[in-house]
């Protein structure tokens, strides 16, 4: 899984050295579309193809459902400390 | 970013393929989805080197605003940490790789299912799309109950794109900066985080 941080690092230096070029990064946001919906379409080839994972998948809506919530009520939390602290009484003296 | 109604269809294309149809498909999968996969980040690379800009904002607001996707990162791994040991099947490292998805559906689903498997890929496409529905839904409930920084924290990854609009609509436009900045953060560190957790 390293190939991964290499391509991460890659497009980042592109992306920066191009960031003017508005046509290749449209061209980019493109692929990166495509890529997505062909990706998606593999992910559920591949669970359609598992039929022990297709019958737990309610369960796995629940299991879904209780990280987001916990993961969002947690970082909501957080993020209301450090706007208690830092962004409220500050809001003007930018 | 490609609506959500469209990847839906995608992904359930691909369910009912893969269950109905007779044609062995694994070989085409596996190697397939590597390489468009690397393709993805690669394009996401160039999405957040060519926002790259966004430092300057560190500079220009105050050093203030790093701690916006600090807390959202610390936020997230405590509640799923503190739900995972409830999950009997989920493992705390697994809990925190769907966690650190931060709402990006599409890339943390298709990278865990690379890693891990199809199951657990399943639950962080559908947990991180919950996400992004809870902040369109209710960022206007969050700004009243705990303040402008909460649809950015909810919003995480998606705070830079698909939940920038209700963000800046409830919590003021002087927040756009802060959210597309914490965005970019959480984004570049999806595919970081995930590869953290699972490897």
């Amino acid at each position: 899984m390293l190939n991964i941080t290499i391509f991460l690092m890659a497009g980042l230096g592109a992306g920066y050295l191009l960031r003017k070029n508005e046509g290749v990064i449209r061209f980019s946001d493109r692929v990166s579309a495509i890529s997505i919906l062909l990706l998606l379409f593999l992910l559920g080839l591949s669970l359609g193809r598992n039929a022990a994972a297709l019958r737990n998948f309610s369960l796995f809506g629940v299991r879904a459902a209780a990280l987001t919530v916990s993961g969002v009520a947690g970082s909501v939390f957080f993020s209301s400390l450090v706007y208690k602290a830092f962004f409220r009484e500050r809001k003007n003296d930018k | 970013m490609t609506s959500s109604i469209y990847i839906s269809i995608a992904f359930v294309l691909g369910v009912c393929l893969g269950r109905f149809s007779p044609i062995p498909t694994e070989l085409l999968s596996q190697t397939l989805t590597t390489y468009v996969l690397y393709a993805l980040i690669f394009t996401v690379g160039i999405t957040v080197g060519a926002n790259m800009e966004v430092w300057r904002a560190v500079k220009a607001i105050h050093v203030r605003i790093v701690l916006i996707p600090l807390s959202i990162i610390a936020g997230t791994f405590a509640g799923c940490a503190a739900v995972s040991p409830l999950l009997r099947t989920i493992s705390l490292s697994e809990a925190l790789a769907v966690g650190a998805g931060f709402g990006y559906y599409s890339l943390s689903s298709v990278l865990i299912a690379q890693i891990d498997g199809e199951a657990l890929g399943t639950i962080a496409l559908v947990s991180n799309l919950m996400r992004e529905v809870i902040t369109l839904l209710l960022a206007p409930l969050l700004v009243r109950l705990f303040g402008k920084l909460a649809p950015i924290a909810a919003g995480g990854a998606t705070a830079m794109d698909t939940t920038l609009p209700v963000i800046s609509r409830f919590s003021g436009k002087e927040y756009t900066v802060y959210a597309i900045f914490s965005g970019v953060a959480l984004t570049f560190l999806v595919p970081m985080l995930v590869q953290l957790f699972l490897t």
